[in-house]
This record gives structure tokens, C-alpha cells and sequence, in this order.
């Protein structure tokens, strides 16, 4: 079988490692559009802050692909699918054939309906260019300039993301948020507002509730911006960190279904039966409700193309569904989220626990006795066991009492369910 | 492959598995020196879980398909194909805490020390350099045991 992969990430390699599981024969093809090793998006934050280099953030290395027998098209952009002939059309003109293919190119930057984007000091953060470009830059201006303003439209993980880099290269840091509350996908009003008082205790400038509307500049150099409450805020270089989106520019003009990603059932399979899709790219069922959504993170987007790559090769194996978990750093205090952090209506249990001295948070939500989602703030240690009991739907009926004690673990669990799990008995 | 296993009826809370794994895993593997001299102490990788009366050590279980894999986007963890140990490589480790994060058994601990500048993820790496891990070695009572009882699959 001849298998192409479109996306050098997670995904992508997911989907090849299960591949080569098992089948050692088949001819497996990676296209990457950037011309580097898989690394890790995540860490791009440290490439900004300078606290490390690409050599510490390589996913995986040329001898992974050498050991796997994947060829690989680094540095060149997959243009279009011809879906009759199964055939992919690079940028340079090149034709490459699959039997199966998996789409897993990711997300792109959510472009926002800004004025005066056309100046030179305006970057983007979701790959290790724009974070080094932004780090080259600063570390340029740092030479004739005092001190530098930043700008960062969005305060969610990628702008916060920006901003933890950006506060160790001793610049000024201003995050614009739309919405009330910054990172609100991922934390609740408590948690944010504990998030906000840590960055601001940093030095961190946020403003919520509003917007920019444009970029105001001397020719085409950034001077400020200009807010839709009114507000002018002066700044030397602004980044776009609204949001990202699944870059669905390959399936123009082909018959795959799309919504604001690429629907896929639980084998990862799209609408075109030779054609899956896996990753931040995809619209493919939730864990938890079943409907279909967007979730882009590392995880997560591995294990889809893990699950792809078992489906593309004939071997059914349904993926379990999406499930969000974040695990980010507010400069030096820990804090991990996952699943839902509202409860939707009042059928949901909640059990939470908050102290603004320790910095402290502890949030469970509950629906009919199972883990529907949870945030903690500062103590993380066992939020795995969280994500295990949300993803296996156990029923914690009898041990509910225990859940956010300091020291909650499986012994505070039915005797049996630990047994089971611990001591694998014949 | 040979896991630790616990049993939990014999557990006496005594924690010298913590000790052991310290021990073993400290740059002079003497117990004096590990816990008097050394610095900075290295992070125990089997945990007691204690309520009341009841107790048990718990630790890395080497999944079959393991979700801390899934979950580092930095090659820090694998699961070493010979000895289907899963390794974490401390070095490597950008303390992201997305390994604890999805974890299910809750065997990844942080090891967070300010004034060395440690910052990273420690788990079981069931003692390579042993015939038997240490945990298993020095428990007093028989409440560890270092055995083959069939692969099992809870992610």
C-alpha cells in the first residue's frame, strides 16, 4: 500500500508509528511544508524566551525516519487532491500517488478583522519561525531601544503562551482580550481571575472586554494600536494571537465534507472512503457529548492520527473520542484543566475549593456520578487520575466525598476497581 | 513484562519503599549520605497512598500503549522497545506536566527544586540496573512483589 501523510506534527507521526506497528512493508510518504524535523509547537514559548534552541525541541529526529522507512517531502507544500486519480500536487509541480491518505496539516492563525495589518513588526506564534523571527527582532531593537512595548492581541493559550516568553526577554507586555475573562477555554472565572493576578503580579498588562481595531503606525512601522473602547496603547510590535483554525486549504475544490474542520467519524475516516484526517485539523467526535468538534491539542492530536493510522491499514480500531486536557505553566505555578470548566445547567455537581493566599484551586465537575471536567491550580499532582476517570466514565458515587482532598488517590476508591487496576489479579 | 505489583492487606505504611527508590536512584546509593549529605534529594517514583488504616504503593505501571508518550511532544518519554520499560529522560524534560496530566494512575511526579534550577517530570524506571527494584527489595513485610502477571490495558 502506498500511504501519504500531508503534516510533519503530532498527527502525522502518530498515525505513522502505528502504521509501522504494524506493517513494516507498506511505503509510508510525509509531506511537511516547513522544512525542519518534527518539533514540538508547545515549546516554541522557550524558543521565544531563549531558553532553548530547535535542538531541544525536536519531536523526532532524522534517524526516526530512516529507523520507520518513511520517505520524507520536507520544506514543500501539498497544493491539491485529485481524488479520482489519487493524487496529491505539490507546489513545485510534483505529482505523488496515495492508496490512502491522511490529512493532518493542523491549524493556521485566526486573522481578526484588524485595520493596518500591513506593517513590518506585526508576527504571528504558532510555529518556531514566527517565535524566533519575534525573539531576533526584540533582541535587535533591545540594542537602540530602552525599553520595548508588545502588544498581544488574545489573551487564550496563545497569547498567554507569547506572554510567558516574552516576560523573561524583559520587555513590556500588554495582552488584549475580547472576551471577560483571559484563557477561557480553559479555566473558569475563579481560575482565571487567579491566572490574572499571577501574570500581573508579573508585570503583565491585561485588558479585557475589548478589542484592537487597528494598527497605527509611521509608514509601515508599528507605533500603537487603537482599541474598540477607544483606548490608544502605544507598542513597537504586536502579535496575533486570537486563535488558531484548521487550515483546510488543501480540501478546496475537493468533495470533503468540512465544517470549520474536517468531519471525520470515530475511525478518523472523512467522507472520501481512501481519505482520513487527524490532528487540530479535524472535526471528529467528542469524548464526551459524541458531536463533533475541533479540539486542538498535542495529545489528543496524536492519538487521533494514532487511531488513523490502525483504520488506514484495515485494522478497525474506534478512537475513543476527543478530550481536552491543558496543562499550562503561570510563571512557576503549575496548573492542569480538562474537560468542561462550566457546568452546563444545574444537573451538573460541582465541587470546588479556592484559596487566594496558597493559590490554590480546586474545581470538579460532575455529571451523573462520572468526571465530566476539572481544573486545578498549583497542586497538579493527581490530576491524571482525573483524566483517567473522565475518559473511562468510572462512577465515583462512592468516593465523591474524597475527590478534593489533598491526598485523593485510588485508596480512597472501591477496593475491587483498585485491585483491578494495581494488582492485576488472575 | 515484570511489574511491581502491591498487596495492599500487608501494607504497613512503613514507606521504605520511598526510601529505596530515593536510595537507588541518588548519586551515592547510600542511605546516610542520600538523605543527610546529598543534595539535592532525588524524588521517590512509588507513592504511598494512605487512608486510615488502609495503605498501598503505588507506581508506574509501563502501560502498553502509554498515554505519557501520547502526551510528551518532546521525546522525553518512550517505551523502550527490548525491556518495555517507559522511560522518561529528565534531561529532556521541558516540565510542560502534561505527562501528570493524562497519567490515569497518577505515577509521574514533579520534582521542583528552586534553588538548583531542578524543574522536571520523574517516574519509575523500574530500577535497570537491578535484578530486583529496590521498592520490591526492602519492603519488610512482603507487600511488593516483582512478577509477571499478564499485560493489562486500562488507559
Amino acid at each position: 500500500m502506498e500511504i501519504v501523510i500531508i503534516g510533519n506534527s503530532a498527527a502525522g507521526i502518530g498515525a505513522a508509528e502505528a502504521i509501522r506497528k504494524n506493517d513494516k512493508l507498506s511505503k509510508i510518504t510525509i509531506i511537511s511544508e516547513e522544512a525542519y524535523p518534527a518539533y514540538s509547537k508547545p515549546f516554541i514559548k522557550d524558543i521565544l524566551s531563549g531558553k532553548a534552541d530547535f535542538n531541544n525541541i525536536i519531536y523526532r529526529n532524522e534517524q526516526f525516519y530512516e529507523k520507520n522507512n518513511i520517505n520524507t517531502i520536507f520544506g514543500e507544500k501539498a497544493v491539491s487532491i485529485n481524488q479520482n486519480k489519487r493524487i496529491i500536487r505539490l507546489r513545485n509541480g510534483k505529482n505523488i500517488k496515495y492508496d490512502k491518505l491522511l490529512i493532518s496539516t493542523g491549524g493556521k492563525t485566526i486573522i481578526p478583522p484588524i485595520k493596518g495589518l500591513n506593517k513590518k513588526q506585526i508576527f504571528q506564534f504558532i510555529t518556531y519561525d514566527d517565535a524566533k523571527n519575534i525573539y531576533n527582532f526584540i533582541k535587535k531593537d533591545l540594542k537602540t531601544k530602552k525599553k520595548i512595548n508588545v502588544a498581544v492581541i488574545g489573551g487564550g493559550l496563545i497569547g498567554f503562551g507569547a506572554a510567558l516568553g516574552l516576560e523573561k526577554l524583559g520587555v513590556n507586555v500588554i495582552i488584549i482580550e475580547l472576551l471577560p475573562y483571559i484563557l477561557s477555554r480553559i479555566f473558569d472565572k475563579d481560575g482565571s481571575e487567579i491566572a490574572q493576578k499571577i501574570a500581573k503580579s508579573k508585570g503583565i498588562k491585561i485588558i479585557t472586554s475589548d478589542s484592537a481595531v487597528s494598527v497605527n503606525g509611521k509608514g509601515n512601522n508599528v507605533r500603537g494600536i487603537t482599541l474598540k473602547s477607544g483606548k490608544k496603547i502605544q507598542c513597537d510590535l504586536v502579535i496575533l494571537a486570537a486563535g488558531v483554525t484548521p487550515n483546510l486549504e488543501i480540501c478546496e475544490k475537493t468533495k470533503l465534507k468540512t465544517n470549520r474542520g474536517i468531519i471525520v467519524d470515530k475511525y478518523l475516516k472523512t467522507n472520501i472512503p481512501e481519505i482520513f484526517a487527524a490532528g487540530d485539523v479535524t472535526e471528529a467526535p467528542d469524548g464526551l457529548s459524541g458531536e463533533n468538534n475541533v479540539v486542538a491539542i498535542w495529545p489528543n492530536a496524536y492519538r487521533q492520527g494514532y487511531f488513523a493510522g490502525f483504520n488506514m491499514i484495515n485494522i478497525k480500531r474506534p478512537f475513543p473520542g476527543n478530550f481536552v486536557m491543558n496543562s499550562i505553566d503561570l510563571f512557576g505555578i503549575s496548573s492542569i484543566s480538562g474537560g468542561l470548566i462550566d457546568a452546563p445547567d444545574k444537573y451538573y455537581e460541582i465541587l470546588s475549593d479556592r484559596n487566594d493566599e496558597t493559590l490554590n484551586y480546586k474545581k470538579i465537575i460532575i455529571h451523573k456520578n462520572k468526571i465530566v471536567g476539572y481544573i486545578f491550580i498549583n497542586e497538579i499532582d493527581k490530576a491524571g487520575i482525573f483524566y483517567g476517570l473522565m475518559l473511562n466514565k468510572v462512577n465515583v458515587k462512592n468516593f465523591k466525598q474524597h475527590l478534593l482532598k489533598n491526598d485523593f488517590g485510588f485508596v480512597y476508591t472501591d477496593k475491587k476497581f483498585r485491585k483491578k487496576l494495581f494488582e492485576n489479579p488472575a | 513484562m515484570k511489574l511491581v505489583y502491591p498487596k495492599e492487606e500487608v501494607c504497613i505504611t512503613c514507606r521504605l519503599c520511598e526510601i529505596g527508590c530515593i536510595v537507588e536512584h541518588s548519586k551515592t546509593k547510600d542511605i546516610l549520605k542520600a538523605f543527610l549529605v546529598e543534595y539535592p534529594r532525588p524524588v521517590s517514583r512509588i507513592l504511598i497512598e494512605e487512608n486510615g488504616g488502609l495503605s498501598f504503593a503505588q507506581n508506574c505501571r509501563h502501560c502498553e500503549e502509554p498515554l505519557c508518550v501520547e502526551a510528551c511532544s518532546n521525546n522525553a518519554l518512550w517505551k523502550d522497545e527490548e525491556t518495555s520499560i517507559v522511560y522518561l529522560d529528565e534531561k529532556r524534560c521541558m516540565s510542560c506536566w502534561m505527562c501528570i496530566g493524562v497519567c490515569p494512575f497518577g505515577s509521574i511526579k514533579q520534582r521542583i527544586d528552586e534553588e538548583n534550577k531542578i524543574r522536571n517530570a520523574v517516574k519509575c524506571d523500574l530500577c535497570p540496573e537491578r535484578e530486583i527494584p529496590a521498592c520490591v527489595e526492602i519492603c519488610p513485610n512482603s507487600a511488593l512483589f516483582f512478577e509477571n502477571r499478564g499485560v493489562k490495558n486500562w488507559r
